[in-house]
């Protein structure tokens, strides 16, 4: 089963991430929230194609090639993560 | 670049000059698919160096200005970054890592690292196994990492696998090692706790000196990956771990005539799809079935067919890496006119006595291995191999040019 990210999830990891190592949170809020619309745009994309694979399980031959787009698709959605962050930490290291 | 470890999780951040696509120390492209990975089998409190090579094994391709640890770093490793690859690395502080007395071999199960085990029957191994990564759907199924790591149990020597999905951090060309040195960033991690003081690899005449696998095909002395004055080998040797090449100066063939005459015969396995077997229809299996018949001087033994892939690779025209142990196939493999390797023939002209070097060890292979593991090797090679003649080290020396 595919694990996809979930936003409170996500915002706890920028959290932790940037209390513990970088910068405070409080300064760079609005920049996580774009960020993270980014992503949720992402994933809504994913699920999408998820849904569309639980309903044509009983269609081998479908199932088997949008799985193999859902599985490029992730990739994707976790490539866009990481140029997320880069963006974030773009926008601080130029504040 | 910026690392962060959380125990034996590794976390990175892109710089602005950074990119998804990056290159190899072998200059192959490579691009990033996700920036988390993780380690099982190792401690959480290696030196700060060991973590850091580790990280850098990981990190390499997409790195291009600098990288910011999580803990400082030796100023001997900071240096090393700067001098093998013009990279910042900081925070620096602390003293480097103390070398430890004990060699142990980066084991794959696979002829070459069982042939540098033959070597040093004493050394323990670190076997790196590849498990699944928690965000990536695994499309890779057929690859067998536990019928390795099974066999690897079942050498008798001291073991310590190490678990990794390090590799899923590659997404093109398809999930691997990030640099060839990720396979040891698992070992890296236990250096302290097994006093490692150098590290062997399984890598052979072809990688080591005649720039095989996807690198440059011509005589490569000053190797980025593999040679001790290298980027990489001035790194490791910074982090109190050198590099150690046992076969780095003998061909395949010789390792596959030592891993067939070792006391590991029984494990040995270069084929990853196979589960109670080699599978003997992969492009390994076929290229090294080639090896062993020619060691063997029997006619070649395989289900496969002259139009498949995996066989026109090895019948179209140099150069490509591997090249001299087709030649040293052709030139002692009987009835290879009427095989389906016969259309290779038109490319060379192979005898035994143009192809004599790859059955002798390349001096200068012994003379960099550190010490005090040089002797051992020496002298097993000097009994074992025999060293080449001046001609057949300019067979080294002239490859490619
Ligand atoms: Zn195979």
């Amino acid at each position: 089963m595919m694990r996809v990210l979930v936003p409170v999830r996500l915002r706890r990891a920028v959290r932790g991430w940037f209390d513990s190592r970088y910068i405070s949170v409080a300064d760079h809020r609005q920049d996580i929230k774009d960020a993270l619309w980014e992503v949720q745009t992402l994933r809504r994309e994913v699920v999408t194609l998820q849904q569309e694979v639980r309903q044509l399980t009983s269609r081998t031959g479908d199932a088997q090639r949008l799985s193999k787009e859902t599985a490029d698709a992730l990739d994707h959605v976790l490539q866009n993560e990481v140029l997320v962050w880069q963006a974030i930490d773009g926008l601080k290291e130029r504040s | 670049m910026k690392v962060a470890w959380d125990g034996a999780e590794l976390a990175f951040r892109l710089d602005p000059e950074d990119e998804i696509t990056g290159r190899a120390a072998d200059e192959h492209p490579v691009k990033l698919r996700t920036s988390t990975c993780a380690f099982g089998g190792v401690p959480d409190d290696a030196h700060p160096d060991l973590f850091a090579v580790a990280a850098w094994s990981v990190v390499a391709p997409w790195t291009r200005r600098r990288i910011t640890f999580d803990r400082p770093v030796s100023a001997e490793v900071a240096q090393a970054l700067h001098d093998g690859w013009g990279i910042e690395a900081g925070p620096v502080g602390g003293p480097p890592r103390t070398q430890g007395r004990t060699l142990a071999i980066s084991y794959s199960g696979g002829a070459d690292s069982v042939a540098a085990a033959a070597i040093f029957p004493e050394a323990p191994f670190v076997h790196f196994r590849r498990v699944p990564h928690p965000r990536v759907p695994n499309r890779w199924t057929h690859y067998r990492s536990d019928v390795l790591a099974d066999l690897a149990k079942k050498t008798g020597r001291e073991l310590t696998t190490v678990t990794s999905d390090l590799e899923f951090t590659l997404a093109e060309p398809r999930p691997g090692y990030p640099e060839h040195h990720a396979v040891a960033a698992g070992a890296l991690l236990l250096a302290d706790r097994m006093d490692l003081g150098g590290l062997a690899f399984g890598y052979e005449l072809g990688s080591r000196w005649l720039g095989g696998d996807r690198y440059l095909l011509r005589f490569t002395p000053d190797n980025p990956m593999w040679a001790p004055h290298g980027a990489w080998g001035r790194l490791f040797a910074a982090a109190g771990v050198p590099i150690v090449l046992p076969v780095g100066g003998v061909s395949e063939a010789v390792t596959m005539r030592l891993a067939l005459g070792s006391p590991l015969r029984a494990q040995v396995r270069w084929c990853l799809q196979g589960a109670d077997g080699p599978c003997r229809t992969c492009g390994k299996c076929f290229y090294k079935e080639i090896i062993q018949a020619a060691v063997e001087r029997r006619p070649l033994d395989t289900p496969l067919t002259a139009d498949r892939a995996v066989v026109r690779k090895w019948l179209r025209k140099p150069p490509y890496g591997g090249m001299e142990m087709i030649e040293y196939g052709l030139a002692r493999i009987p009835g290879v006119e009427s095989s389906i390797l016969a259309g290779a023939l038109d490319y060379f002209d192979a005898t035994e006595e143009s192809t004599s070097w790859l059955e002798h060890c390349y001096p200068p292979a012994l003379a960099e291995i550190p010490e005090p593991w040089r002797e051992p090797a020496s002298a097993f090679m000097a009994e074992n191999a025999g060293l080449m003649t001046p001609g057949e080290a300019r067979r080294v020396e002239e490859w490619g040019s």
